[in-house]
């Protein structure tokens, strides 16, 4: 049988495209947000002068936005094969050394993706008992640090998909390099 | 020994094909095996952090979306006509238009290879109709674009003044001089190719005709004089000149022009996003990369070698030139500045460059990277946005690798080029 057909494989290709929706929702929404707010903030404070101490909170909160955006969005950058890789050699093989090679990658992938979430649930948990607060939104700053495994689980996903055959950025004529 | 296999381990990834991400993460993380066995869990992932939690670096993401949004609204399109209308009519009119119009584009965006994809559908057919040559006009295009990593705003020089601690307003002084010469040495060999080609002038506009393009154009325009007189007059910070260009740029295709709805944002947005994304992770990784490599005293150690070799300010600048050159054919520009800047910043300080004069030379040598064989990523967006062979787009670049690597040497060697207009602007 198909692995498309089956219930639990049809449910989890279900659930892998609410995440993605979520995630193309969730980075378009933190780089419109950003931009609008830090761009706002500063005509304000050519507006109203008195008025920009309020804001001060609006640089950090920017940056918190740009930690939530890199990393939500790195499952998607691998997905689509916007990840940046040299892959001039990589395009020339053989098939099968071409398989052999790609599924080193993404087996080195999970491995160091998920070895690196591990250390970010490590540093997210110190800082949440740490108590820690941000400077100026006065919340934990396990808010800003558990981005970075946020950002790594989702590439460890994307990777272990790939390795599953279910997902292929190499399939895609526009793979190659972003600036 | 450990560190030879460090350092083979990251070629062999490189050369495979592997994401840069592993290319820079995976030694650093088996450095850490190896070399800091007692080094808290932590840290790593703090340097991860610290890359990109920097508020200098908060000006890429908003110049990025802001470039996509010109590039896919009309405002790439409007600065390009203006261009054509003022200067198509000259001997090789379509070439100087090529050069000037992607340093026109550059002024709004900091990235080749968005340049390319902007520019180069609207220029490409114009030439080859007008008789250039395809090669030379696709060879035109793609080195053009470089002058957009020179003329600020510039992501490649907002990232060497975090690494370097420079400030990023003179980086661009600096920057918009070098960009000129540059293009003033493609228009050069414009004027030699038009004549060895017999490629025809664009008719001479009307007044009206000019007219015209300069009101469809003058919204478009006032995006670099936001931009950098906003910077240079002391209103801006370089991140907030970013953060405005993306309302002004957003207001004018929704709002006036109209090319660019709700839905449209979205998808600009989001895909603008991804490249964030992946330009970010980098910094990250490489972040963590420096971290390990200034521990390794790999700079110390670089630096007290070509002391002992007295070779000077000169040759130092030379051995640069070279190892860059040769780095940027392979290595894409981000991950060049991550790995090499923090090694040889320090260096060229100790021999007395000043920090604006050499992140211009390390900027430059990226730009010839980008268009350089076999991996330049100026070629690869060429040949994909215009569906031409990237062999096609080779074939045309060498005389602007030469004229590039002519102007190189002057940058280098006449550190006042660099160095004049940040004076005059006091910095």
């Amino acid at each position: 049988m198909d692995h498309a057909t089956r219930p639990a494989a049809r449910g989890a290709h279900r659930a892998l495209d609410v995440l993605r929706a979520f995630e193309r929702i969730a980075v378009a929404l933190i780089l419109v947000a950003m931009s609008v707010a830090y761009a706002g903030n500063i005509i304000v404070r050519e507006v109203f002068p008195l008025a920009a101490a309020r804001f001060a909170w609006i640089e950090e909160a920017t940056l918190f936005g740009l930690a939530w955006l890199v990393f939500l969005g790195q499952g998607l950058a691998l997905e689509r094969g916007r990840q940046i890789a040299m892959t001039a050699l990589f395009d020339r093989l053989p098939a099968k050394l071409r398989w052999l090679v790609g599924t080193l990658i993404n087996l080195a992938g999970v491995v160091f993706c998920a070895y690196l979430t591990k250390l970010g649930i490590v540093l997210a948990a110190f800082v949440l008992k740490s108590g820690q607060l941000s400077p100026t939104l006065d919340v934990s700053m396990a808010w800003l640090y558990g981005a970075v495994p946020v950002g790594f689980a989702l590439l460890t996903l994307r990777y272990a998909l790939e390795l599953a055959g279910i997902n292929d950025r190499y399939g895609r004529p526009a793979r190659g390099h972003e600036h | 020994m450990a560190a030879i296999a460090l350092c083979l381990l990251a070629v062999l990834a490189l050369v495979l094909g592997f994401e840069m991400l592993m290319v820079m993460g995976l030694p650093s993380v088996l450095a850490r095996f190896f070399y800091y066995p007692a080094m808290p869990d932590m840290v790593v992932a703090q340097k991860l952090l610290g890359g990109v939690n920097v508020s200098t670096l908060l000006a890429i993401p908003f110049f990025i979306f802001a470039a996509e949004i010109m590039a896919q609204g009309s405002i790439a399109a409007r600065l390009m006509a203006l261009v054509k209308r003022s200067i198509g009519h000259v001997t090789g009119g379509l070439g100087h238009t090529t050069v000037a119009s992607c340093m026109a584009f550059g002024a709004v965006c900091g990235s080749a290879p968005a340049t390319v994809a902007a520019l180069g559908r609207l220029l490409h057919p114009e030439m080859v109709r007008a008789g250039y040559r395809e090669k030379f006009s696709l060879g035109l295009i793609a080195s053009s674009a470089e002058c957009a990593l020179l003329i600020p705003p510039s992501i490649t020089l907002i990232v060497y003044g975090w690494l370097t601690g420079t400030s990023v307003a003179a980086l661009f002084a600096g920057g918009l001089a070098v960009g000129i010469v540059l293009g003033l040495a493609f228009s050069a060999y414009v004027v030699f190719e038009t004549r060895r080609s017999g490629a025809a002038a664009a008719p001479p506009s009307s007044r009206g005709e000019r007219l015209e393009a300069l009101r469809a154009g003058l919204l478009a325009l006032g995006m670099p004089v936001l931009i950098l007189g906003g910077i240079y007059s002391g209103t801006f910070t370089p991140t907030e000149a970013a953060a405005v260009s993306v309302l002004y740029a957003l207001s004018i295709e929704m709002l006036v022009y109209r090319s660019m709805g709700l839905r449209k944002l979205v998808s600009v947005a989001e895909s603008s996003a991804v490249t964030i994304a992946a330009v970010f992770i980098l910094l990250a990784v490489g972040a963590l990369l420096s971290y390990f490599i200034t521990l390794a005293r790999v700079p110390d150690m670089l630096g007290a070698f070509i002391a002992g070799q007295d070779i000077g300010w000169i040759g130092f600048l030379l051995i640069v030139n070279v190892v860059l050159l040769v780095a940027g054919m392979f290595i894409d520009p981000n991950s060049i500045l991550l790995v090499m800047v923090p090694t040889l910043y320090p260096v060229a300080l100790s021999l007395g460059i000043d920090p604006v004069h050499f992140g211009l030379v390390v900027c430059l040598n990226i730009c010839i990277g980008m268009i350089t064989p076999p991996f330049g990523l100026d070629l690869f967006v060429a040949s994909s946005t215009l569906e031409r062979p990237v062999e096609t787009v080779i074939a045309g670049i060498w005389p602007f690798v030469a004229a590039n690597i002519v102007v190189l040497a002057i940058i280098s060697y006449v550190p006042a080029i660099s160095l004049a207009l940040p004076r005059l602007l006091s910095f």
